[in-house]
């Protein structure tokens, strides 16, 4: 071992150590978009983050109906774009409602 | 970062610090078709997340010689006190809800009895000996198309794969796999997984009577141990 930290769990099993990469949150916000809203993007600065080494979800903040839908991510170098629609689909219908966004890093 | 602690992996990237929030297992253990006639599987954490955010769920179907197909994951409990999760087979003939799961939150617990504890500059928990931290093993921006059929319903369903052979201990986040998605008309695009053991693919599955082809949903991997 030339760097690093080794983590045993009380099973003796090995958690963690110098060859392995942690998920660090990069960026944790609620994203809306109103009912009746047309289709649209929100961009959110997230620096040092990129398609190489980050993952953007959305994830219900609570219970929701069968009507509701999720909105869409993409990961951009710096910025992550929440859709309420599909995106390349020109026919998509919207979604609405309250998403949290989190942006994972994870090298 | 100004003081404090800091631990670097072999490729200089950081994995601890007394800084950065990272995604900790806070509990986990099995998961069983004990809903709805078995259709459904509710599962209660041996330690509830206290975190304000949704946390995070994992699964590792069991494997078996058949297709273990999952959908409306939904999360039971609230802001502060999650404590389970729910999700439903696809249909009666592609179920197979027997595996493991961790689920985990961007923050530590304080659970050990011994071990190490890091906090944050502001008093936040960032490292627990008992709630250890996950560790990233792949992750996909998008889905790959593989082919689409019609459903006994007249539905277009849709498959996309993306590269994945089912290591034992490599689990997949499951919270996407909840709501629906938006599609051409009024009736949403369902949203399913499949891990189609006896072909060694695992499928994100798309249904709907407008369903394009057009699909970005990520896919994260993790697993609790090196």
């Amino acid at each position: 071992m030339s760097y690093g930290i080794r983590v045993w769990g009380a099973d003796g099993a090995l958690q963690l150590d110098e060859n392995s990469f942690t998920i660090r949150v990069a960026l944790s916000t609620l994203v809306t978009f109103a009912i009746g809203s047309p289709k649209s993007t929100q961009d959110f600065l997230v620096p040092g983050v990129g398609p190489s080494n980050g993952t953007a979800i959305v994830v219900p903040i609570g219970t929701y109906t069968e009507s509701q839908m999720q909105f869409e991510t993409e990961v951009l170098e710096g910025v992550v774009r929440v859709y309420n629609y599909t995106r390349t689909f020109a026919a998509s219908t919207t979604s609405y409602g309250t998403m949290r966004l989190i942006v994972m890093r994870w090298s | 970062m100004s003081y404090g602690v800091q631990f670097t992996n072999n490729s200089n990237v950081v994995t601890l610090d007394s800084e950065y929030a990272r995604l900790m297992v806070i509990s986990s253990g099995r998961y069983l078709p004990n809903q709805d006639g078995g259709l459904g599987s509710a599962t209660t954490f041996p330690v509830a997340v206290t975190s304000q955010e949704p946390p995070l769920v994992f699964v590792r179907p069991d494997t078996v010689n058949a297709i273990a197909g999952m959908c409306q994951v939904r999360l039971i409990g609230s802001a502060g006190n999650w404590t389970g999760f729910y999700m439903r087979a696809y249909n009666d003939s592609i179920g197979s809800l027997n595996g493991r799961y961790f689920v985990a939150a961007f923050g530590a617990q304080p659970i050990a009895q011994y071990g190490m504890r890091i906090w944050g500059g502001s008093g936040q928990l960032l490292f627990d000996s008992g709630t250890p931290s996950a560790t990233f093993t792949r992750a996909f921006q998008n889905w790959n198309y593989v082919k689409d059929d019609l459903t006994a319903q007249g539905l277009r369903r849709i498959y996309y794969t993306v590269p994945f052979n089912f290591p034992q201990d490599e689990f997949m986040l499951i919270n996407t796999f909840g709501m629906s998605m938006t599609s051409g008309s009024g009736i949403p695009r369902d949203l399913y997984c499949w891990w189609d053991f006896p072909n060694s693919t695992l499928y994100a599955i798309t249904v709907a009577a407008t369903n394009p082809y057009a699909f970005f949903l990520p896919a994260v991997f993790a697993k609790m141990t090196v």
